[in-house]
């Protein structure tokens, strides 16, 4: 039984509809991010796609390729138990955004949860995440903020270099990044990429997700058949052109990731608001009908008081 | 019968039996105002009994409420006034209201007046009685200690432990399980004290009078046990008393035979109800929501004579119905401030499924003090408290953003309190017809032990829903 006084009722409504205001602003500057941020992720997928589709032809047609530390592991074809895996955590700064933090936890957590601690490096990207795994007892080997919105190399310059140094040392035989993959609006799913070792496997499954389904450009990426069986030819020779597309590859497509993730992250933030909103909005209603039920029956039994206490007056007067 | 003869028959009568009669001149409703000779003219609260009756019908008492002109007073029926007729002769009993009292009420089922209703033989003339009418025990002899009474129900021993000889009041809407917590503390408490208990049933249904007499005699308890019922079916005056008859009876034990009484009393509000309902038909002017003008000092009446004084004490459990589910409402506003322990029963947990519906922090009780119920339980109850009040405050949050955007301490405090509340549901044994589980009654010493374990997180990874409707969880499992 709640005791209600239309005081505290009042008080209700009045953080009621802040809450709305600053759901409704959080949304609308939701949408502006997406759109910007969209646009530079559909775009970044043209080049990320034309790149995996090379590289996936090249591993399919030719044979001798020269090693390279990107592509060891891949040679080997399979993971060194020794060596550490490097799991690269990507969530968001500030939250509000629904499931979007909680589904990653979970996935870095199932992929973590058999590992023991010395057969693992933690990389954290956002404050989000951060907190979550400092809190629960996690040491991160790095963890980055504000890589939120549209993002330039520039910005990520540290993180690439950190992992092509640890790369070369090879210390990892694996590195699987966790982010949200954007769908569309509605639609955002957590995926789990092997960013290293490079093989076969990554480009096709990372082909699969950058190819947009529906909505913008989903009518011009298409994976087109791969023509002919022949080997590629590279000039001047595959030594000198493979380090450089390998490492333009890798670093492009940790950049496209932080912009998959980006987007979804502000897919999920509008949709979370937007229903926030809508709850709020809902609240408000009851809450003021509860209010207005309260004051009208105040003024009908206040009327009632009076109207019985006069007539009783009147009668004594009578 | 013309009025010449009448008048000489009941002056004749007068001056042979020295009766003093007056009639009637005025009858609304249950209110009937009557005229006697000016010198002759009853005290406030004495008893009449009306001569002139529909052939029929039994002993028709009124109670003097006020004086209108010299020789006019204004009486209350505690009949159905139905079949009398202005110029019916009225006489004076020249006391008010007795009951009688002692050993022989025990076993026995009456109405206000004293008369049995149990359809067994009648009581035998030289049963004391006494007037329903009586102050409370003075300041100096009221007890000053206090002591825990265990109930075997969590939620009560946990979180508004009940005093023995003191007070206890189940507030709650329309079906959200009152009555039902009563019997199971009737059930618990008379059955396992085996002392004297007087139940006092005002204005409630008469069903649940008959219920409780077949269980009672049925549990072997009926024999310490009296009862007095004015239930719905009275007239206004009747439930109006009802609850002076049945304190009388108590008070009887208490300061004649240095017992300790449990008093039971369903509704209270019936009683405030029936005072309005009088109120109105005497002509007051109401107060605020229509109630009588005088409602505070009649529930302070009532209430203050049930005390517990150093050689006997009266622990009463009243139950106390909340109109509209307002509990700022003036009837369950005013008997708030006379009780030790308040149980609020709540429709919002009701509504979950949970029995009994307590509302753990609207509910409280002057024993929850650490010099009374010791450091530990203390401890558990205010956390228990803490939680869920913080999870009280959260769910604004959950239901507008979602669980998603909780902390994790929120996350986890949300998961705890869900958990309290579900266990902090017990199946009933008077219940066990309704809900086809075993009644169970849990020690206090469990109960804290167990609410420890919750709020330090012992019991984290149990599965909410295994709390629901258990005594205690480990004995279960």
């Amino acid at each position: 039984m709640k005791q209600t006084s239309s005081r505290s009722l009042k008080r209700k409504i009045k953080s009621l509809a802040s809450f709305q205001k600053m759901t409704r602003s959080i949304s609308l500057t939701a949408a502006v991010k997406l759109r910007r941020v969209q646009m530079k992720m559909l775009k970044a997928r043209f080049l990320g796609y034309e790149l995996l589709l090379f590289l996936k032809e090249l591993l399919k047609r030719n044979n001798n390729l020269p090693n390279h530390y990107l592509f060891n592991q891949a040679a080997a074809g399979r993971a060194d138990l020794a060596k550490k895996i490097l799991v690269i955590v990507i969530a968001s700064d500030r939250g509000l955004a629904g499931s979007f933090d909680l589904n990653i936890f979970r996935q870095a957590e199932s992929i973590i949860a058999d590992l023991d601690k010395s057969q693992f490096d933690l990389g954290l990207i956002g404050r989000k995440a951060k907190n979550h795994f400092k809190k629960r007892g996690f040491e991160p080997i790095f963890a980055f903020e504000h890589f939120e919105n549209v993002i330039t190399k520039s910005d990520i310059t540290e993180l690439i270099e950190f992992l092509k140094r640890a790369l070369i040392k090879n210390i990892y035989s694996r590195v699987a990044v966790i982010y949200n993959n954007f769908y569309s609006v509605l639609k955002q799913k957590v995926e789990v990429v092997d960013l290293y070792p490079f093989s076969f496997e990554t480009f096709d499954r990372q082909l699969e997700n950058i190819i947009p389904r529906q909505g913008m450009f989903s009518d011009q990426t298409k994976v087109k058949p791969a023509v002919g069986r022949f080997e590629y030819l590279i000039e001047p020779s595959p030594e000198k052109v493979l380090p450089t597309v390998l490492e333009l590859a890798f670093s492009y497509l940790i950049y496209l990731i932080i912009l998959e993730a980006n987007s979804a992250e502000q897919a999920a933030r509008l949709i979370t608001m937007q229903r926030a909103f809508e709850n709020a909005s809902e609240m408000m209603f009851e809450t003021k009908l509860v209010y207005n039920k309260l004051r009208q029956g105040q003024i009908t039994r206040e009327l009632l008081e009076i109207i019985s206490g006069s007539s009783q007056l009147i009668n004594d007067l009578v | 019968m013309d009025e010449e003869k009448n008048n000489q028959d009941h002056l004749g009568q007068r001056r042979n039996s020295n009766i003093v009669e007056g009639k009637i001149f005025q009858i609304i409703g249950t209110v009937v105002d009557i005229e006697f000779k000016e010198d002759e003219l009853p005290e406030i609260h004495e008893a009449l009994e009306i001569l002139d009756k529909p052939i029929g019908s039994g002993r028709i008492v009124l109670e003097v409420q006020s004086h209108l002109s010299p020789g006019r007073v204004r009486a209350v029926s505690l009949k159905p006034t139905d079949g009398l007729w202005r110029g019916g002769r009225v006489k004076r009993l020249n006391q008010s209201i007795s009951v009688p009292v002692g050993q022989p009420v025990l076993g026995r089922v009456f109405n206000l007046l004293g008369e049995p209703i149990d359809q067994k033989e009648n009581l035998a003339d030289s049963v004391a009685t006494a007037s329903i009418f009586k102050s409370g025990p003075s300041l100096t002899r009221l007890s000053a200690k206090v002591e825990i009474m265990e109930t075997g129900i969590k939620v009560v021993d946990l979180l508004t432990p009940v005093v023995k000889g003191g007070k206890v009041g189940l507030f709650g809407g329309a079906g959200v399980g009152k009555t039902v917590l009563l019997m199971e503390l009737i059930h618990n408490v008379a059955y396992k004290y085996q002392g004297t208990s007087i139940f006092a049933g005002v204005g409630e249904r008469t069903r649940e009078g008959n219920e409780l007499i077949l269980e009672m005699t049925a549990a072997g308890v009926m024999k310490n046990t009296a009862m007095i019922f004015g239930q719905m079916n009275e007239v206004p005056g009747a439930r109006y008393r009802t609850p002076l008859s049945a304190l009388t009876m108590a008070e009887h034990f208490r300061d004649a035979e240095n017992k300790d009484v449990l008093f039971f009393m369903d509704n209270v509000f019936r009683f405030v109800q029936a005072g309005s309902e009088v109120s109105a038909l005497l002509g007051r002017m109401p107060s605020s929501v229509g109630y009588q003008p005088t409602l505070a000092s009649e529930m302070g009446y009532l209430q203050e004579r049930i005390a517990s004084t150093e050689t006997g004490s009266i622990t009463s459990i009243q139950a106390i119905y909340v109109p509209a589910d307002d509990i700022t409402d003036p009837a369950p506003a005013t008997t708030f401030v006379h009780l030790d322990s308040t149980i609020v029963l709540s429709r919002e947990v009701a509504e979950l499924g949970i029995y009994p519906a307590v509302d753990p922090l609207a509910s409280s009780s002057t024993a929850l003090d650490q010099k009374i119920i010791g450091q530990r339980h203390y401890q558990v109850a205010k956390s228990v408290q803490q939680i869920m009040q913080k999870y009280q405050d959260l769910k604004d949050i959950i239901a507008i953003l979602g669980m998603e955007e909780l902390s994790e301490e929120d996350k986890l405090t949300v998961y705890r309190a869900r958990k309290i509340q579900k266990y902090l549901s017990q199946p009933f044994f008077v219940a066990e017809a309704y809900t086809g589980r075993a009644g169970t009654e849990v020690r206090l010493e469990e109960t804290i032990s167990e609410f420890e374990k919750l709020v330090n997180g012992d019991y984290d990874r149990i599965d909410e829903d295994d709390f629901y409707m258990k005594g205690v969880l480990t004995k279960d499992n």
